[in-house]
């Protein structure tokens, strides 16, 4: 979590230098991690060449029909 | 050994837990940005303070949630996070190079460039995990009027980010 005590004001906002605590990090990782092994580890792993690509052809499909 | 690293859900690109990472959270946002400006023809601009303040509401509420069990419903709301996090700064707008004055899509997009974003960030990240676990794909056409309801519900409520399934009307593989 960024807090006050954490930041390096630089005068103005001081949020260009702030900092995230790295247990939080580690926490929000590792729960990431179990939601993928629990969820998606039997899968049947359907490749997906280019993530970028799969991006924007899901913005493509959505947006598509206005 | 190698080999079995780049497989793992860990390390592969955009994996849930590649995106704890600042810098895969903004090509996530960067990339879905870019992409909504390229199907419309918009410029867009990005603040990087906001971005950075969306990334930490994304980690805070990753470990403040007390997730039940981990199963497809903290998939989901990690999906939720991530898209409440994005729509809640104004990480982005977009302005019109060209504007076709009939297209009612365009006129929602840049009402709600940060919703808009949000909601297809979420969607692609869904998309993407879902794709890869069915070989389906979960996403349909939207019409303008439900791209707008579904922006405009994000905008008045963030709570509204936990429907994003039902408000784009994403297929599920769970009953």
């Amino acid at each position: 979590m960024a807090s006050a005590a954490d930041s390096e004001g630089n005068g103005e906002s001081g949020v260009d230098k702030l900092k995230i605590d790295g247990r939080k990090v580690d926490v929000a990782r590792l729960r990431l991690a179990a939601i993928d092994r629990a969820v998606f580890a039997a899968g049947a792993g359907h490749a997906t060449a280019d993530h970028d690509e799969m991006i924007r052809r899901t913005v493509a499909t959505l947006f598509g029909h206005g | 050994m190698a080999e079995a690293a780049l497989r793992s859900p860990e390390t592969r690109p955009w994996s849930l837990a590649s995106l704890a990472d600042e810098a895969a959270f903004d090509r996530l946002v960067e990339t879905t940005a870019m992409a909504i400006a390229d199907r419309f023809t918009l410029k867009v601009h990005q603040n990087v303070v906001a971005r950075r303040m969306a990334y930490i509401a994304w980690i805070d509420k990753l470990s403040a949630d007390n997730l039940p069990a981990m199963d497809y419903r903290a998939f989901v709301t990690a999906c939720a996070n991530l898209i409440a996090s994005i729509a809640r700064y104004r990480l982005v707008s977009f302005s019109a190079m060209i504007r076709d004055p009939d297209s009612r899509i365009i006129g929602v997009v840049l009402q709600y460039p940060n919703e808009v974003t949000a909601l297809a960030a979420g969607a692609a990240l869904y998309q993407l995990r879902i794709g890869e676990l069915t070989g389906e794909p979960t996403a349909a056409g939207l019409p303008a009027i439900v791209v707008e309801n579904a922006a405009a519900n994000l905008a008045r409520h963030s709570e509204a980010a936990t429907r994003f399934r039902e408000l784009l009307q994403l297929h599920t593989p769970w009953v």
